[in-house]
């Protein structure tokens, strides 16, 4: 339980005589909860509303609030004392800081009592007046609290305020205004007054009275007498069940008073209390803004359907892609056409969200939305050529769960229109989706990946995948302790790996080794009949582990890791492809011979033109265009560039191929889901791996081939946009690789 | 103790007239005319033949230890079987029946290069012998070695170049290609070439030379035609042309020559005699081409069609030149052997294993391959140089026949054989281990 108290203090010694005198009488002490104290007293001093009170005994330091209840030489006052677990302390004289050195001594609590009528009682007898006061005070506390209110403080609090409110009325129709929320009540009232109040109702759970904010108009009613009007109160975001609601308390300035919940009265089926308050609407007396403001919540409910199309304002606005991350947030993107700026807000709303994008969003170039309207009646005149910001992104943070989700479109002259969010999962191909989209000549498109498409990716990349479980589908037979688990990555078209499995069927250092195949998205449907009828043909234990949802390689591999039997892992690339034979144990003694520490070793890894592909890594100047300005060491030279000996330490690893223990895979390869790409998705690998004490090794003199992947040709637009991502990602993630890139 | 040799061919000349399938038959009928030596022949069959439902492997009432392996799934870009299962069930199976000394390959083609890798690990110790007749290995184009689009010859084999070639397959795929080809050929004992040329090519390509052994193909000798009589004055312009029609054996360049001689060289008598098919099987554009200069050409060409190997005596007896006008490398063209075992001396392409087979001036001459007008120059020199084809006659040497060419072969045999200590090392005797290959 958190606690705003402070860490108690050491106890002072009771030599010390610097106390202040005890102006001050504590007329009764109640222990609410276990937590808080309640004190009724008299004091000769003025206390302070907000401070800390040391409980002399104790040494325990609490929260202190105070109000005054009257005036004079001693008013009365109340009080509360709040820390964790008060109850179990010692309390002695309170010493209450007065701010500036100064303190007030309240007497010693001799006699804490425990029945909180008893306060109840205290206050009719000495403040019988004043409990209105004390039920404001008690509920300013609920407010400044941050831990929630035990039952026993709810109870306590019901019961003040019961004693201090007075039946003003009666509510007499209640209904639900949408499944989002919302309450209408209509009745009659003496005192509440039209225009913006706040109306307390009991938590049907807790019975802790709760403030809800309410529009509230009045109608006559020939049926009262004169001191009392036909109400309607408008309480726009209360989610509240018509038929627990007892009474509904209101503050004037006569005191506290509540409408009692008339014993026959009507609960309107959802939805019908919209189209009941806009029926009453014509009724409605009183000022203007407040007729103005009940009438826009008539009409502010979103029904299902697209009302911006019915805007008579030159406003239209459209989705291209609405995806929401479940526990993460939701992703907006599309077009708003508002060439006048006649849109005051735009809010995206759904179970418990009410987020405003416009504040969020970032405005991208749509010239197709300015050529599509051109010739629109409606903006005729109104757009220009080369004004065409009309397009939006934006992710808004949201933890709703599944439900209505849409926005709500504020209009400076008050009409409101509403958009479906049709909110889907994050499909499997959302980031070319996203991507694509994504205008890189755009000088915006760095903010956009940082606000918008890098939070989307990483939390659709990272949290929803932890559910999904690959089916294994093993072939070729079995290893019964295997020495390495050799795990390949197949993200490309690719329909076998017939010479993967034949390399290891003629080199002695893969007896001994298990096959996993990770299978992404774009692994040839005919892989898995070509990898059974290679796997018995060279006798390799295969199991292959599909992972259609994988971004990338490393992403599969991810998901197959935790299907790997033997101590270590080998990663692999599918576009890894060994020269010689005898390579595998020259990793495996680089790393039984790394020392102390855990590591992680690459061999060095060329073209197939013989150029360097992976030699290390380094962080240079310059490379700010590189995630962390990580560069490959020597990429493109030929390899004769390259250093002889043995292991060497370098920066990162290379993913592609990559020896190293597997608790420290397993671990290591938590974050690379997230990313769009495998290259960041690699050097979060090593960098994860570092943070768990591993070193990085490459060996210069054992060298593999490693082609790159995919289809030949340019590369797909998507890539590049991608690479934006995983660098803001990746530097997100790694700031000081960045930093020390950039020094 | 009779030593036993399984060749292996990628096709049946029965079914498939292709010169490898032809030299490796030869091989084969030469090695079971050797003493102590006796040979078996398994070769692929492929559609129309239907395979039977119970095994791949047939006879189709070929000559006792011949077979037929009826493997048709077969990935042409990496020359990799499509069933490799099939690998086992019919041809390891067949190999542990025969328990044969050597194995032989002539060819993997439509079989899989991965036949060698399921020798190998059933029969560590069983030598491996192949034969490379083109360079379908090097060479995604149909192993010509030729440029696609402008049939430029081609001088080096590798992911880049051969990406120019194929530039929807790209770098990556070609590179894996190669070293895909590169792990199976490396595990066998010996390579042999009919010619040097090709040696070199796949040295440079990078198959180790100590390997590579150069053997021509041996011959079956079905007669010798003794030379075209002349009468008194008469010219020595009898042409002739023995191949398919396709663009890469430049046909197309020796009857384009032909219409270019003069009238007064060419004399009344003079004829280019086309023996080869086919053309209606090529592009259409070439088809065209073809057409165009035939009828340029006119009286002086004239067609006779496909022939077969017995024939050729009958053929020979009236041609006085064999022109080898091939746009590609070729290797060891049995035209040329046929020819010289005829006696009649080559007019050849002055590239690759005609350059190597057919020695200038001295049995035959070079002229630029492709060049029309140089072939033109050859024929004009060839018809009208007085005692040239007497000189060029005398200057062959009689290429080696089967039986020969199967000593040579036994030789390599036996030297295999004393590596593993002298012993037959017959499959059945051998124990199956897990094979370890020596590096590509």
């Amino acid at each position: 339980m958190k606690s705003t108290a402070t860490p108690p203090a050491a106890p002072r010694p009771p030599s010390i005589s610097t106390q202040p005198p005890s102006l001050a009488r504590i007329a009764l002490a109640v222990l609410v909860d276990e937590h808080t104290l309640l004190l009724l007293g008299t004091a000769e001093q003025a206390l302070p509303a907000e401070s800390t009170a040391l409980l002399e005994e104790s040494g325990l330091r609490a929260r202190f609030r105070s109000l005054a209840l009257g005036s004079g030489a001693a008013p009365w006052f109340v009080a509360t004392l709040t820390a964790p677990d008060l109850a179990r302390h010692k309390t002695g004289r309170l010493l209450v800081d007065l701010g500036g050195g100064g303190e007030v001594a309240l007497p010693k609590l001799a006699n804490v009592r425990l029945d909180k009528g008893q306060f109840l009682e205290a206050c009719r007898e000495h403040v019988p007046g004043a409990l209105a006061l004390v039920a404001d005070f008690l509920l300013a506390g609920l407010d400044k609290a941050n831990a929630p209110a035990t039952p026993r403080l709810a109870h306590l609090l019901g019961q003040v305020l019961e004693a201090a409110a007075e039946r003003d009325g009666f509510g007499e129709i209640f209904g639900r205004m949408g499944e989002e929320g919302g309450l209408l009540l209509q009745g009659w009232s003496e005192g509440l007054a039209p225009g913006a109040q706040t109306l307390w109702f009991a938590d049907p759970a807790t019975g802790l009275p709760q403030p809800h904010e309410a529009l509230v108009g009045r109608f006559p009613r020939a049926d009262l007498p004169a001191t009392a009007h036909g109400v309607v109160a408008v309480l726009a975001e209360a989610d509240l069940k018509p038929d627990a609601i007892r009474r509904a308390w209101f503050r004037t300035e006569a005191g506290w008073r509540f409408l009692e919940s008339f014993e026959g009265r009507t609960c309107l089926a959802d939805g019908v209390a919209t189209a009941h308050l806009r029926d009453m609407l014509g009724a409605l007396k009183g000022d203007e803004a407040t007729c103005k403001a009940i009438r826009k919540a008539a009409h502010a409910r979103f029904e299902g359907h697209d009302t911006v199309a019915r805007l008579e304002a030159p406003v239209r606005m459209a989705l291209d892609h609405a995806i929401r991350v479940e526990g993460a947030g939701v992703f907006v993107q599309g077009w708003m056409l508002d060439p006048e700026a006649r849109v005051a807000s735009i809010t995206l709303r759904g179970p418990g969200t009410r987020a405003r994008v416009d504040l969020a969003w970032s405005r991208t170039r749509r010239a197709d939305v300015s050529q599509a309207f051109g010739k629109d009646a409606l903006f005729t005149g109104r757009l220009f050529p080369g004004l065409d910001d009309h397009g939006f992104i934006a992710w808004v943070p949201a933890t709703g769960a599944q439900g209505r989700w849409y926005l709500q479109l504020d209009l400076e002259d008050g009409q409101v229109g509403f958009l479906p969010v049709p909110a889907a999962p994050p499909p499997p191909d959302l980031a070319p989706r996203v991507l694509n989209a994504l205008d890189m000549a755009d000088p915006r498109a760095t903010t956009v990946v940082a606000k918008h498409l890098g939070p989307l990716l990483r939390a659709a990349g990272g949290a929803s995948k932890a559910a999904l479980a690959p089916a294994v589908v093993g072939m070729g037979g079995e290893v019964a302790a295997p020495r390495v688990s050799v795990v390949i990555a197949v993200a490309h078209w690719r329909e076998d790996l017939d010479l993967h499995l034949a390399r290891f069927a003629i080199d002695p250092d893969f007896a001994g080794c298990e096959v996993l195949v990770a299978a992404g998205p774009q692994a040839d449907p005919k892989l898995a009949g070509r990898l059974r009828a290679a796997a018995q043909f060279y006798r390799r234990p295969v199991r292959l582990v599909p992972v259609p949802w994988a971004r990338h390689g490393l992403d599969a591999v991810a998901a197959a890791l935790p299907h790997a039997r033997a101590p270590r892992v080998l990663l692999m690339g599918a576009g890894v492809m060994p020269l010689v034979p005898g390579w595998l144990s020259d990793l495996e003694l680089a790393l039984d011979e790394a020392g102390t520490g855990e590591a992680m070793v690459s061999p060095t890894l060329l073209y197939e033109d013989f150029s360097v592909r992976y030699a290390g890594y380094r962080r240079e100047d310059g490379a700010a265009e590189r995630p962390g300005g990580m560069v490959p060491a020597y990429a493109g030279y030929p390899y004769a560039w390259l250093p002889e000996g043995g292991p060497r330490e370098v920066a990162a690893a290379s993913a592609d191929c990559v020896l190293l223990p597997t608790p420290l895979a397993l671990k290591a390869a938590k974050g690379v889901g997230a990313f769009v790409g495998a290259e960041a998705a690699g050097l979060d690998l090593s960098f994860r791996a570092q943070t768990h004490g591993a070193r990085c090794l490459w060996l210069p003199e054992v060298r593999l081939v490693a082609v790159e992947e995919g289809a030949a040709g340019e590369v797909p637009y998507w890539h590049h946009t991608g690479a934006l991502v995983d660098r803001w990602m990746f530097e997100t993630a790694w700031p000081e690789a960045g930093r020390m890139a950039a020094e | 103790m009779t030593k036993r040799v399984l060749v292996i061919s990628h096709g049946h000349p029965s079914f498939s007239l292709g010169g490898a399938e032809v030299a490796s038959y030869s091989l084969f009928q030469g090695l079971s005319e050797l003493p102590g030596w006796e040979s078996h022949y398994l070769a692929r069959i492929a559609p129309p033949v239907q395979a039977h439902r119970g095994s791949n492997l047939m006879w189709l009432r070929q000559k006792e230890r011949e077979v037929l392996w009826h493997a048709n799934a077969y990935d042409h870009f990496k020359c990799s079987s499509r069933d490799l299962s099939g690998i086992e069930r019919d041809f390891i199976r067949y190999v542990r029946d025969l328990q044969p000394d050597v194995v032989h390959f002539h060819h993997f083609l439509g079989m899989g290069v991965e036949t060698i890798f399921a020798l190998k690990r059933a029969f560590p110790r069983l030598p491996v012998v192949v034969t490379f007749h083109e360079y379908l290995s090097i060479c995604n184009h149909h192993g010509q070695m030729v440029k696609t689009g402008r049939f430029a010859l081609c001088y080096k084999s590798g992911p880049a170049e051969c990406a120019g070639c194929f530039p929807d397959i790209g770098e990556a795929r070609l590179f894996e290609r190669e070293l895909y080809l590169k792990s199976f050929l490396g595990m066998a004992d010996l390579y042999v070439s009919p010619s040097h040329f090709l040696i070199d090519r796949y040295v440079d390509w990078g198959l180790p030379r100590d390997k590579f052994h150069m053997i021509e193909n041996g011959l079956t000798v079905e007669g010798i035609a003794p030379p075209r009589p002349l009468k008194e004055g008469g010219k020595r312009n009898r042409f002739a042309f023995f191949g398919q029609l396709t663009e890469f054996k430049g046909a197309h360049v020796l009857v384009e020559a032909v219409g270019r001689v003069p009238k007064e060289v060419w004399g009344e008598d003079g004829a280019l005699a086309i023996f080869g098919g086919n053309l209606e099987r090529q592009p259409e554009p070439y088809q065209k081409r073809f057409h165009a200069a035939v009828e340029k050409a006119g009286e002086r060409v004239r067609f006779y069609g496909a022939y077969r190997s017995p024939e050729l005596p009958g053929l020979m007896k009236d041609v006085d030149w064999v022109v080898m006008p091939s746009i590609w490398w070729e290797n060891s063209p049995v035209v040329i052997q046929e020819a010289f075992l005829h006696g009649r001396p080559l007019l050849a392409s002055n590239i690759g294993g005609m350059a190597e087979k057919v020695r200038d001036r001295v049995d035959g001459l070079h002229f630029r391959a492709g060049s029309v007008e140089d072939l033109v120059d050859r024929m004009v020199e060839a018809i009208g140089t007085p005692g040239l084809w007497d000189t060029l006659r005398n200057g062959i040497t009689q290429p080696i026949d089967r039986l020969e060419c199967a000593r040579q072969h036994a030789v390599l045999y036996d030297r295999l054989l004393a590596r593993h200590g002298g012993v037959s090392v017959g499959a059945g005797a051998l124990p199956v281990e897990r094979a370890v290959a020596g590096p590509v």
